[in-house]
């Protein structure tokens, strides 16, 4: 067994190596010859140019009626050619009848199901701007689907999730799980925005375990519950927010949330930043933000470095960021347990913090902000029982030293069976955790693949709807097939330790880009052209004609499309950075009712 | 002046714009392409089509100085999307393995630092995705939520492939001690 490497070590020495491996580029093209790549091609439209620009045709055939003639000749060819073709072709196709969808095809690869069986209704409404609805056979049951498009005052960007009242969604500026706001409503198609519905300050996450809505604030952690989602309860966790250090915000968040009776397991990780703004005396306007800018020659910042502070505009569910300008510079440095933080411009030392108070290594403290304007990630977490919060234990030996933590990262936390189970990274493999009460650990060893899986598979686990208790975990496999293939299968487990395939083990016919449990069985994907997929076992997919797909308004500009999944319904939400927002509710009605 | 002056004239200036647009961005996006492909060929390849959707595309954008996040966000989901259409059957016949470049001569192998060899390699068995969140976040200093952003995931799933990625990396730094 071989000792672990300090982090700062570790992460040196992959900085070094990425820079030394971007450098690896001596056999292309340079930059003169790309650019007349991209003037060949960006620069010629239209094919008789494409072809002058190729060859230059008169030194060829000087004489024009030569040309005339032979492309006449060719074109006559050409068209006694595709007739006689297209009469044998005709004579031997086999008549084409769609399969009912009950006959799905048991092939991995994605087939067409029958198209949508009424003609789509288009109505004209206020809010959103257009609906349209129609229905469709599957093979996971009958699919009403209404599509609505509007905009970011009528539509919500995703994350739709049930309430007693009916349909709810949170939205933020800062992209996934940094809330600002709420959208509810009564019938998954108007929906009203409003306010968050407890008073924190600044962004807030979301999640549902175990029946109950958790809401916790980011910049200062605070956590409420609620069963109804009308009356929230504040927990208090003061006794387990990060220290005050003057010059550094804090900002934490859960890595997951899960309960079992009356205890819920939080495990959060959380980080420092430099206040750079207070720091610096620098203003920012709403949206902007400011961080140490990447050397312009590529090398790795070095602790004492002079480091530039650039101010520009975030905004993260939007694809331009900019303009970036330099502001300021600091230097960070080391001495003892000491990391001292100066502003260049005047020339003072602006903050100072000590890394034993952290819990952090100094040289690993001082190399992380000089390269983030950061601290490393440090790992908390909240065992709530009967409403009161205190420390979470994590599942190994009491911390030793800063090499031990990577080996404590939850990447998956789940309630299943009656107990708590988690999925620690500890190469070459997973391994197994589980708990009744969040104190005491027991480790389970490594998960039972299915047969003949190879030991590097990643697994997702799908959110089941409402929390899911009782059913099982169903998770999203990523398997390296080779060193450039990833394959997906589907895994189940009842008990977080041994998995099987689902269905029969197939691969897939395609990669899905998102994958969730149907509302009324089965599964919903989203493949890679953004088509709608069904499977009622997870491995035969077939298309749902006429619902998402390759016309989607997801483009280049960014953006993103996302499922949510309820017991009443699904929703497909394309979210593009700019224009109008498409949502697609689907309601199944399982075959045979 | 007549037309076909003017249209010489347009031509010149358009490709001035397009040769001065390129060198502005080409070496990074190629450092950002190299970090995520398996090889310097694939990495021209997505800076190419990048650039060339980007050119299309630069009147959408309202202010130039906000091209650097979206250019990286398309070279990078190009090169995410070149790295793996490599899988193809085809393409793995005819694409030499990637673990057996470096043990070729060359100049720059032969002064690669030991520790290099074991971690190209684990580099290298990372997915595409994996590499465009520890090029994005650990080399070009884009914040997990920029990261997010420009590789089109969740911020969650970005944490979750550098930690992954840090795993695997550590793991063979490890093991290639002395």
């Amino acid at each position: 067994m071989t000792a672990q490497l300090p982090e700062e070590q570790v992460d040196g020495a992959i900085r070094r190596f990425l820079v030394w491996q971007a450098d690896d580029i001596a056999h292309a093209p340079t930059a003169a010859d790309m650019a007349a790549r991209i003037q060949r091609s960006a620069g010629v439209r239209s094919v008789a140019a494409r072809l002058a620009h190729l060859t230059d045709w008169q030194d060829v055939f000087p004489n024009r009626s030569i040309v005339l003639i032979a492309l006449v000749a060719l074109t006559v060819v050409a068209l006694v050619g595709s007739m006689v073709v297209g009469t044998l072709l005709n004579e031997k196709r086999p008549a084409i009848v769609p399969p009912p969808p009950s006959q799905v095809s048991t092939t991995p690869g994605p087939s067409a199901s029958p198209p949508p069986s009424s003609t789509p209704v288009v109505t004209a409404r206020p809010s959103p701007s257009t609906v349209i609805t129609g229905t469709a056979a599957t093979a996971i049951g009958q699919l009403s689907w209404t599509r609505s498009t509007g905009d970011s005052t009528s539509i919500p960007a995703g994350g739709i999730f049930e309430t007693p009242d009916g349909f709810a969604a949170f939205e933020g500026e800062g992209g996934c799980c940094h809330y600002d706001r709420l959208w509810t409503s009564a019938d998954g198609l108007e929906w009203e925005l409003g306010p968050l519905p407890v008073a924190a300050a600044g962004a807030v996450g979301h999640r549902l375990a175990g029946g109950e809505h958790w809401i916790w604030s980011y910049d200062e952690f605070r956590v409420w519950r609620s069963g109804d989602f009308a009356t929230w309860t504040e927990i208090d966790i003061s006794a387990l927010r990060p220290p005050a250090i003057s010059g550094v915000e804090w900002e934490v968040w859960p890595d997951s949330l899960a309960t079992v009776g009356l205890t819920t397991l939080l495990p959060w990780r959380y980080s420092g930043r430099l206040a750079l703004a207070q720091l610096l005396g620098i203003p920012l306007e709403p949206g902007q933000v400011l961080s140490l800018e990447q050397r312009q020659d590529g090398e790795p910042a070095v602790v004492g470095d002079v480091r530039d502070v650039v101010r520009y505009r975030r905004a993260t569910r939007r694809a331009d960021e900019g303009p970036r300008v330099t502001v300021g510079s600091i230097r960070v440095t080391v001495e003892g347990s000491m990391v001292t933080i100066t502003d260049l411009g005047r020339g003072v030392v602006v903050a100072t913090i000590d890394s034993d108070v952290v819990g952090l290594p100094a040289a690993y403290l001082a190399d992380h902000i000089n390269w983030y304007g950061s601290f490393p990630d440090v790992r908390g977490g909240a065992v709530i029982s009967n409403g009161n919060a205190g420390p979470l234990s994590y599942p190994l030996a009491p911390v030793t030293g800063e090499s031990d933590r990577a080996a404590l990262e939850f990447s998956h936390l789940s309630a299943i069976d009656g107990r708590f189970v988690a999925l620690t990274d500890e190469p070459p493999a997973q391994r197994v955790w589980t708990t009744t009460d969040g104190l005491d650990w027991e480790s389970l060893g490594s998960p039972i693949l299915p047969q003949g899986t190879e030991a590097e598979a990643y697994l997702d686990v799908l959110d089941r709807p409402g929390g899911g208790p009782g059913m099982p975990l169903i998770a999203v496999a990523e398997i390296n097939e080779t060193e450039t293939v990833q394959r997906q299968e589907l895994w189940s487990s009842v008990d977080g330790v041994t998995w099987l395939h689902v269905g029969e083990g197939r691969r897939y016919g395609r990669h899905m880009l998102n994958i969730s449990h149907s509302p009324t069985g089965g599964y919903l994907g989203i493949a890679e052209n953004y088509q709608l997929n069904v499977s009622p076992d997870g491995t035969a997919w077939t298309i749902v004609e006429g619902v998402s797909g390759p016309g989607s308004i997801v483009d280049l500009h960014g953006g993103s499309v996302g499922v949510s999944v309820t017991h009443k319904a699904a929703f497909i939400h394309e979210v593009p950075n700019r224009g109008d927002r498409v949502i697609w509710m689907l309601r199944i009605e399982p075959a045979g009712r | 002046m007549t037309a076909e002056r003017t249209a010489d004239l347009a031509r010149i200036q358009s490709d001035a714009a397009i040769a001065a647009f390129v060198a502005d961005h080409y070496d990074r996006l190629l450092r950002l392409a190299r970090l995520v492909c398996r090889d310097a060929s694939d990495a021209a390849d997505a800076v190419q089509i990048g650039l060339e959707l980007a050119w299309r595309r630069r009147s959408t954008l309202r202010e130039d100085a906000r091209l650097r996040p979206w250019l990286d966000r398309i070279v990078t989901r190009e090169a995410v999307r070149i790295s793996k259409g490599r899988g193809s059957l085809l393409s793995r016949l005819f694409t030499p393995r990637p673990d057996v470049k470096w043990i070729e001569p060359t100049d720059r192998h032969a002064s690669e630092p030991p520790n290099y060899v074991a971690l190209r390699a684990a580099y290298g068995h990372l997915s595409a995705e994996q590499r465009a969140v520890v090029a994005l976040h650990l080399h070009f200093g884009y914040s997990v939520a920029e990261t997010a952003t420009i590789v089109g995931a969740p911020e969650e799933t970005v944490r979750s492939r550098l930690r992954s990625a840090r795993q695997l990396l550590r793991h063979e730094l490890e093991e290639s001690r002395p």
